[in-house]
């Protein structure tokens, strides 16, 4: 790094300290705007007086009611030109309406109290201590300046470990910096002070200066750029995972406990949600067969037939044979969700409708995976076999059966579980085939889960998801490296 | 190679078992997949509304795209509605998707930065593609749901909100949540295909680029950009006929509301044709409509990406 690229960096930093100082939040004085309420009111009153006596005048009431209204008319023009006066002194005194609020000496202004009725309508979670909020901002500002310092004290030495722990010192900064932003703007405030009026373009600064530091840091020194990596990667892991975590933890523990907030451990209540789902009648076996029979009928034929269809294209060179080829590419793009209604009706007239068949039969034409087949063919395959077993009498389809699948198994181990996957995951086109609740698949029943029956029993609702998720994840886990592979070469066309 | 040679005497040709071999993929195909689209546009022209004409109703001519065209009708302003929400949701999957893609990618093939549990970040990060979309949509919509549920807890205890916030209340919010699931369920897709397209460049140019002294900068602008583009292009295709016909997760969790705001083309054409009063032909025309949009997309974007690479090709066949 240079000279001057970390001299620019220090000063991004220490600018987001001192920006820290900067008035964040307005929490404006609302006194004025009640005070006004209460006049428009009061001077509303007066008017429908006046025009009672008036319509007296009209009637020709005893002097004596005109009076007795007339007194009345007085006494609330007393009261309107008290609330005016009070009003009027109070524009004097406000020179400075509302009170501010800057991230960092740090405490709240001592007239702010926050509005207990909103924290304790929504069950009474809502820290109302901000110590919290000001350990974040202290902490960060001296992670700020930490950064600067050790920006500046590396010297121009390019690998040296300082740059690390500045980056780091930045990144959880920024972190620190977002979350005291949003602490604040959530502030529910009580009359007569408003909620906080943020300013954005401060706090986006305070986010967007330290950002570029640290991207100015990372992109200059590669141990810097190597260790944010690995966060960002660590990151996303956990973002990847955490949903299927706690998915499976919370379908371990009963509604009040979910209601309490997210647990990462598990509870003992898994028993008590399986009766419950029992009970509702969520058959998850049922669904569980229906769609295994489906994704694996689908399965067989699809690798059996499409390693056929590739074996054909690559071996024999008949007439039409790469026009089919190009055919066979075309088809990959036909998605299948935009013929889905003239599959149906077409399915309607054969009666083919709560049927596996629809779902399994057309399997066979896989063009995806005739495709993997016949790049694995074209890599892994000599014709010298082909003409080695006819020269011995061996049929066309027994050499195929008995020489070519034995060849191509690693090959349709991955196309296999990409096609299990693929199947056991279609949710549109059962959906529209399939009415009979006895034959409905896994995915289908999961929109059983937002019935209002459930609208209690949260536990349940997650043992259910678990219970679709679980074998995708226990097939993942184990074949995670064919899964990948399939994907990888699936890409590489051309 | 060899197959075609033997034409001399006596010789048996094989070549015919070819016709069989295929036969079982293209007859499917034909029966499963090429009839029902001709059946999609027949149907297109057709009176098929209701159930009562599913099996015996007649040709009128082009009146149902009429209707899906006359801007005034209802069946139209939601069909156009739903298609600018599904461009809407793609894009704002796509852009980050294909950004988080290339720039994960290009780190994890970056020799200079050598990376370490390569393996095991690419098996995370690729997982929740593998999950049924039906099973995360109801997940999602139970972490995000109103008043009470996982993410609006977690808030307010942290203090970041004071009162619940009702995620499927608000459009951005439900668009939102749509597009991050989709990102975060096909990043690491689009990842992986990247990871293959880049380790399939020859090597030997990364070496020259080394010996030459390039940045990683100038590496990933200068070689590896153009060399993937072909894979670029292909998930730029797949994504977007993905996207266009996007239905899982919108069915599912925010099932087209607030205000038909996240109703996408794929769930106008399935609430039409399969929710009373079942208009057949409306979902036919839409769908013939979507499958058009689809075709000339792919077209458009296929001649994009081959003309700038014909271009040296024809220099050298010029030589």
């Amino acid at each position: 790094m240079s000279k001057w690229t970390r001299l620019i960096c220090a000063l991004l930093l220490i600018a987001t300290a001192c920006l820290m100082f900067m008035p964040i939040a307005t929490f404006e004085d609302n006194s004025a705007a009640a005070l006004q309420e209460e006049i428009d009111k009061q001077v509303g009153r007066l008017e429908s007086e006046q025009a009672k006596l008036q319509r007296y005048i009209d009637q020709g009431k005893a002097q004596k009611d005109l009076d007795k209204q007339q007194t009345k008319i007085d006494k609330q023009q007393a009261k309107v030109d008290e609330l005016l006066a009070e009003q009027a002194a109070q524009a004097e005194n406000a020179a400075e309406s509302g009170l501010k609020y800057a991230l960092m000496p740090g405490k709240l202004p001592a007239e702010i109290e926050i509005n207990m009725q909103v924290v304790n309508e929504n069950g009474g979670i809502y820290p109302t201590d901000f110590s919290d909020l000001y350990m974040a901002t202290k902490v960060a500002a001296v992670l700020l300046l930490f950064a600067a310092a050790c920006v500046l004290a590396a010297n121009g030495k390019l690998v040296s470990k300082l740059y690390t722990y500045a980056s780091f010192a930045n990144l959880v900064a920024i972190l620190l910096i977002a979350f005291s932003v949003f602490r604040v703007q959530a502030i529910p405030v009580k009359l007569p002070y408003g909620n906080p009026q943020m300013n954005w373009p401060l706090a986006i600064a305070m986010l967007v200066l330290p950002t570029i530091a640290l991207l100015v840091n990372c992109s200059c020194v590669i141990g810097s750029k190597r260790s944010m990596i690995y966060v960002l990667c660590i990151t996303l892991c956990v973002l990847s995972l955490l949903p299927f975590w706690i998915m499976i933890v919370n379908a371990t523990r009963n509604s009040q406990q979910i209601q309490g907030g997210v647990s990462l451990i598990p509870s003992t209540f898994l028993s008590h949600n399986w009766q419950v789902l029992e009970r509702k009648s969520f058959s998850v076996w049922v669904g569980f067969k229906n769609s295994a029979i489906i994704a694996f009928g689908a399965t067989i034929l699809s690798v059996y037939f499409s390693a056929l269809t590739a074996y054909g294209l690559t071996v024999y060179r008949f007439k039409g044979a790469k026009f089919l080829y190009s055919v066979v590419l075309a088809i990959i793009m036909i998605p299948g969700q935009v013929t889905g209604t003239g599959f149906y009706m077409f399915m309607y007239r054969l009666g083919w409708t709560n049927s596996y068949l629809p779902l399994i039969i057309p399997s066979i034409a896989a063009a995806s995976t005739v495709f993997f087949f016949k790049q694995y063919l074209e890599a892994n395959f000599q014709i010298s076999l082909v003409e080695a077993a006819r020269i011995d009498g061996a049929g066309e389809f027994y050499t195929y059966n008995t020489i070519i699948m034995p060849i191509m198994v690693p090959a349709m181990a991955t196309m296999g579980i990409m096609a299990v996957i693929g199947s056991w995951n279609n949710y549109l086109t059962p959906l529209m085939l399939l009415s009979d609740p006895t034959m409905k698949t896994l995915p289908m029943m999961v929109k059983e889960l937002r019935g209002d029956i459930y609208r209690t029993e949260f536990g349940s609702i997650y043992l259910g998801l678990t219970l679709t998720a679980l074998p995708l994840l226990i097939v993942y886990f184990c074949f995670s490296k064919y899964i990948i592979a399939g994907v990888a070469v699936g890409g590489v066309k051309e | 190679m060899q197959g075609t040679k033997p034409k001399k005497r006596k010789s048996i040709s094989y070549d015919k078992y070819g016709y069989l071999f295929v036969a079982p993929f293209f007859i499917t195909f034909i029966i499963f997949q090429l009839y029902p689209i001709f059946f999609t546009f027949r149907t297109s022209l057709t009176d098929a509304a209701g159930w009562s004409k599913v099996l015996d109703n007649s040709i009128i001519g082009f009146d149902n795209f009429v209707k899906l065209f006359t801007f005034e009708s209802e069946v139209s302003k939601y069909f156009w509605q739903s298609l600018g929400n599904t461009v809407v949701i793609w894009m704002f999957n796509f852009i980050p998707q294909i950004a988080m893609a290339l720039i994960l990618a290009s780190w994890f093939t970056d020799t200079r930065l050598r990376l370490r549990c390569q393996g095991a970040f690419k098996v995370m990060i690729f997982m929740p593609n593998i999950i049924t979309a039906a099973t995360i949509a109801m997940l999602f919509y139970s972490f995000f749901n109103f008043p009470i549920a996982p993410i609006n807890t977690l808030l307010q205890q942290v203090g970041l909100l004071s009162s619940p916030y009702e995620f499927f209340r608000s459009t951005a919010a439900s668009r939102g949540l749509i597009s991050f699931i989709q990102w975060w369920m096909w990043y690491g897709n689009t990842m992986i295909i990247m990871i293959a397209g880049i380790l399939g460049i020859n090597p030997v140019l990364f070496e020259a680029a080394l010996v030459d002294g390039c940045t990683s900068r100038q590496v990933f602008w200068k070689i590896t950009l153009p060399l993937i583009k072909p894979i670029l292009l292909y998930n730029l295709v797949t994504s977007l006929v993905g996207g266009l016909t996007m239905f899982d997760i919108p069915h599912l969790m925010t099932q087209g509301n607030p205000n038909y705001t996240t109703n996408t083309v794929a769930r106008f054409i399935y609430t039409q044709g399969f929710e009373t009063p079942n208009n057949f032909n409306i979902a036919s025309a839409a769908s013939v409509i979507l499958f058009i949009i689809i075709v000339i997309c792919s077209l458009i974007l296929a001649l994009l990406m081959r003309d700038r690479d014909a271009k040296p090709k024809e220099r050298r066949a010029g030589k």
